[in-house]
């Protein structure tokens, strides 16, 4: 070869740059995702600080303040006070990190294992298909609530108890999707030229089929992140999920149960604290949903 | 000779009947045989269902074959172990008829080119930079700039997606190319562009051609051999002057009458239009 | 009065980059018995001119700058809907290029023809051969008949029989001649034909071509034929405009205008057609390698 030096281009980030604007621009089209996506920041911001921007931090671990019980929303407590005294506020603002962990927690390891076993088996076919599929059925007929009440009630309860009970039900639903998409990937043009190039199943999987699913994964993230918020909470609410006294919108929904309808603001502000959270992530998911198309370059 | 088709057949198994069953088969190659002359470029012209498409990936190895033999310089590709297969790639390059479609739209134009040398990573051994000189020569080559090389294929038009297409398949030094219908999805006035192309680059690099479509007129152009098949059966073979100005089936007459002639006067229905 | 009478017609697209003009003053006249097509590359905005005639184009994104469609002396941009309705499934019929996805796969080929049909009738009876206030039976009855007379008239044999199949069991062409007999139920009086043959065979090709030129020939409709094959022009179309960038570069018979073009982009075009007859290098491209069509 000849030495002359070619100018090589210095590898830029602007195009990938230029795709997120564009994304971002499609996603504007449509003011209710950017009320989702609105929520969605704000939420994930006051689960973080929660602790130091709660006007009660005491009630929080659990101290109690009988002297105000119930009292009505008002400009001391904005959403009022419970049984105890405690300010609700406080109680919702943090309970958000339980919901909000747990829930990203439970959608992280049914896409974690459903992807694997999805792609394992869209890929192969065949009897590792067949074998992995069943399985997955088998796990799909089983209803998250009451697994989560058996391992409740056979390693107790807790956060990590919950959040595996749940995950162990979620995770087929993504090894569907994947495996679904991978098989509808694995006969795309490019993917064929990569066989033709002489590329191995894991360079073809990793390079080119999983990156070009991406896309449904993380819409059905976003939708799930609603649904498992609102698991976490009915398990909450059924009483074997978090314990008191850590805030939980499920708990302090359940707790409010008995003092209604006289109390309503017990209820109500962990209604919509819920309401709010399972709304934004689905709007949110909507609106990943109209970018993420690829198809639709425009 | 480069590449010799012999007596090859494939036949589809068909639906499963019971539990041990299966209904007839479908024949999709019906002994094919074929001979493709090195540094020549040999023609395929068929219709869509004519078996063209798998004939393709029986050479590539994508598909295995009821009946036949496929030798690539004398050697049976569907005998190989899949080492050599491996090593065989990067000797029989294809580029695909659908620019849009055969391009991973995840990708730097730069990481596409050069995934066929990290592929061939041990037989071509070259530095992340030197991958990077080649993309660049590889770029120029087919008539596309520098600053292309860190682009997305969504990017570029069906044209300048399909130089991408060819370089991606020349990055090895490939001897042989198999083009299916590489132009079919383009507009004519690119496609003329992208014909010249692929013929001063088979001229410049010595490369021996196995040129895919349904057009006659982009057969007769770039092709010096070519064959005509029709449901699996090759229907007739030769130099593409003789098939063309004297067919001797009547498939390959009806072909060569349906092809539109932008001369209004080849035309059938010139009797109301000609007004 | 012309059939179609395009005046002056300017559109823009809005898009991310902001708001693009895409047609930039088209004028075209079609007539009864004119078959025109209308060429161009990718992105010359031959397909926008044909959408905006059944104003098919949404808006937003679309929207028209300036100028008038008039169809039968009425301006189609200014209809409403309900008159666009009856307008498209009775006066104006469309052709689309890919088959496969203009059927609905879940549903007969009879039930999608005898929709289109009904659909026709109550905008008007007459072409059903039916009188004003005719009852509902009467105009099933009526519709399933003409829907069987348009299958045949398309070329499917024993058509009784094979209006109860589904749109996979028909083979391309077919499925290009049941949506051609979808778009002449309503004995319109202009055809939009979008690319019709660019999904099928030459063999196919040549057949549905003698399709739409029987059809013009008997019942004397106007044909506009969108299309990139000159090829195909130069054997069917009596007339031809030629786009380029939104434009109509130059517009006229067939005959003059592909055998003495009177612009270079046309002479370009022809040049770059491979016919049986070019020999190799006589081929010249537009230089399309380094032309950034963003489209």
């Amino acid at each position: 070869m000849t030495m002359t030096p070619i100018a090589i281009p210095k590898r830029t980030q602007s195009a990938r740059l230029e795709n997120w604007s564009r994304a971002f621009y499609r996603f504007r089209q449509s003011w209710l995702s950017i009320v989702g996506l609105a929520i969605v920041v704000l939420l994930v911001v006051i689960a973080i600080f929660a602790p130091w921007i709660v006007p009660y931090p005491e009630h929080v671990v659990g101290g109690t303040n009988t002297a105000a019980r119930f009292q009505a929303p008002s400009t001391d407590a904005w959403f009022g006070t419970n049984a105890l005294g405690q300010d609700m506020f406080s109680l919702v603002l943090v309970g958000s990190q339980v919901s909000l962990f747990s829930g990203l927690a439970v959608v992280f390891i049914a896409i974690v294992v459903g992807t694997a076993v999805g792609a394992i088996a869209g890929y192969f076919g065949g009897w590792v298909d067949e074998v992995l599929m069943r399985i997955t059925d088998l796990l799909l007929t089983i209803p998250s609530l009451i697994l989560a009440m058996a391992v409740a009630a056979a390693l107790g309860t807790g956060v990590w108890n919950m959040i595996i009970a749940i995950s162990i039900t979620w995770w087929p639903a993504y090894a569907r999707l994947v495996r679904g998409e991978v098989i509808v990937k694995k006969e795309e043009q490019f993917v064929v030229a990569a066989h033709a190039l002489g590329a191995n199943w894991l360079r073809i999987l990793g390079k080119h089929i999983l990156p070009n699913i991406v896309s449904p994964i993380v819409i059905k993230a976003s939708l799930d992140m609603g649904f498992a918020i609102l698991t976490v909470a009915s398990l909450g609410f059924v009483g074997i999920g978090v314990k008191p006294p850590t805030p939980e919108w499920g708990t302090l929904l359940s707790g409010a149960r008995s003092y209604m309808p006289d109390y309503w603001w017990t209820a109500v502000a962990p209604g919509i604290a819920i309401f709010l959270a399972v709304l934004a992530f689905n709007l949110l998911g909507d609106g990943l949903r109209d970018v993420l198309d690829p198809k639709a370059r425009r | 000779m480069s590449l010799e088709i012999q007596n090859v057949s494939k036949i589809f198994p068909g639906p499963r009947q019971g539990f041990f069953g299966r209904g007839e088969g479908f024949t999709a190659l019906d002994d094919v045989s074929l001979s493709i002359r090195k540094g020549a470029s040999f023609g395929l012209v068929g219709e869509s269902g004519s078996g063209k498409t798998t004939l393709t990936r029986c050479i590539l190895r994508l598909e295995s074959l009821s009946a036949g033999n496929i030798l690539f310089n004398g050697s049976d590709i569907h005998k190989l172990t899949l080492l050599q297969m491996r090593r065989l790639r990067s000797r029989l390059q294809i580029v695909f008829q659908d620019p849009y479609a055969s391009l991973d739209p995840r990708m730097t134009v730069h990481d596409i080119v050069a995934e066929p040398l990290v592929i061939h990573g041990d037989v071509v051994n070259m530095t992340a930079s030197r991958r990077t000189e080649r993309v660049m020569e590889l770029l120029l080559q087919v008539g596309l700039r520098s600053e292309h090389m860190f682009r997305y294929p969504h990017e570029f038009s069906g044209g300048q997606r399909q130089r991408i297409g060819i370089a991606r398949a020349l990055a090895v030094n490939p001897e042989f190319l198999i083009l299916d219908e590489p132009t079919s999805a383009l507009d004519v006035s690119v496609q003329a562009d992208v014909l010249n192309l692929l013929h001063r680059l088979q001229v410049e690099l010595g490369l021996t051609y196995f040129f895919i479509s349904h057009d006659l007129g982009v057969i007769r152009y770039i092709c010096d051999d070519v064959a005509v098949i029709y449901r699996g059966k090759v229907v007739e073979q030769g130099p593409v002057a003789a098939i063309f100005d004297n067919p001797q089936s009547d498939y390959t007459r009806m072909l060569l009458d349906a092809m539109p002639d932008p001369d209004p006067d080849r035309s059938p229905f010139r009797k109301i239009a000609a007004v | 009065m012309a059939l179609l009478d395009i005046k002056n017609l300017n559109l823009a697209m809005r898009s991310y980059e902001g708001e693009t003009q895409i047609l930039h003053g088209i004028d075209l006249k079609i007539d009864h018995g004119e078959i025109w097509g209308m060429v161009g590359e990718t992105g010359s905005g031959k397909s926008l001119t044909g959408l905006s005639v059944s104003r098919l184009i949404a808006s937003p994104p679309g929207r028209y700058l300036a100028g008038s469609i008039e169809f039968q002396g009425r301006d189609v941009l200014k209809a409403t809907d309900k008159e666009m309705r009856i307008l498209r499934g009775r006066h104006i019929g469309m052709i689309f290029q890919d088959p496969t996805t203009n059927l609905n796969p879940a549903f007969r080929i009879g039930t999608q023809l005898v929709d289109v049909a009904l659909h026709a009738g109550h905008a008007d009876p007459s072409v059903l051969g039916l009188e004003a206030g005719a009852s509902r039976g009467d105009f099933k009855k009526a519709a399933k008949r003409v829907a069987v007379e348009m299958l045949e008239k398309v070329g499917i044999p024993k058509a009784a029989e094979r209006i109860n199949d589904y749109p996979h069991q028909f083979s391309g062409g077919m499925r290009q001649r049941v949506l051609i007999a979808m778009a002449m139920i309503g004995k319109p009086d202009l055809l939009i034909a979008d690319e019709p043959t660019t999904a099928l065979d030459v063999s196919v090709q040549a057949q549905i071509l003698r399709l739409i030129h029987d059809l013009v020939a008997e019942r004397n409709i106007g044909v506009l034929l969108i299309t990139h094959n000159l090829g195909i022009v130069a054997q069917i179309c009596s007339h031809v405009a030629v786009m380029y960038r939104g434009r109509i570069l130059e517009a006229g018979k067939v005959n003059d205008v592909l055998k003495r073009p009177s612009h270079s982009y046309t002479q370009a075009l022809l040049n770059s057609v491979p016919t049986v007859h070019t020999k190799r290098g006589e081929l010249m491209g537009l230089s399309g390698a380094m032309r950034e069509t963003s489209a």
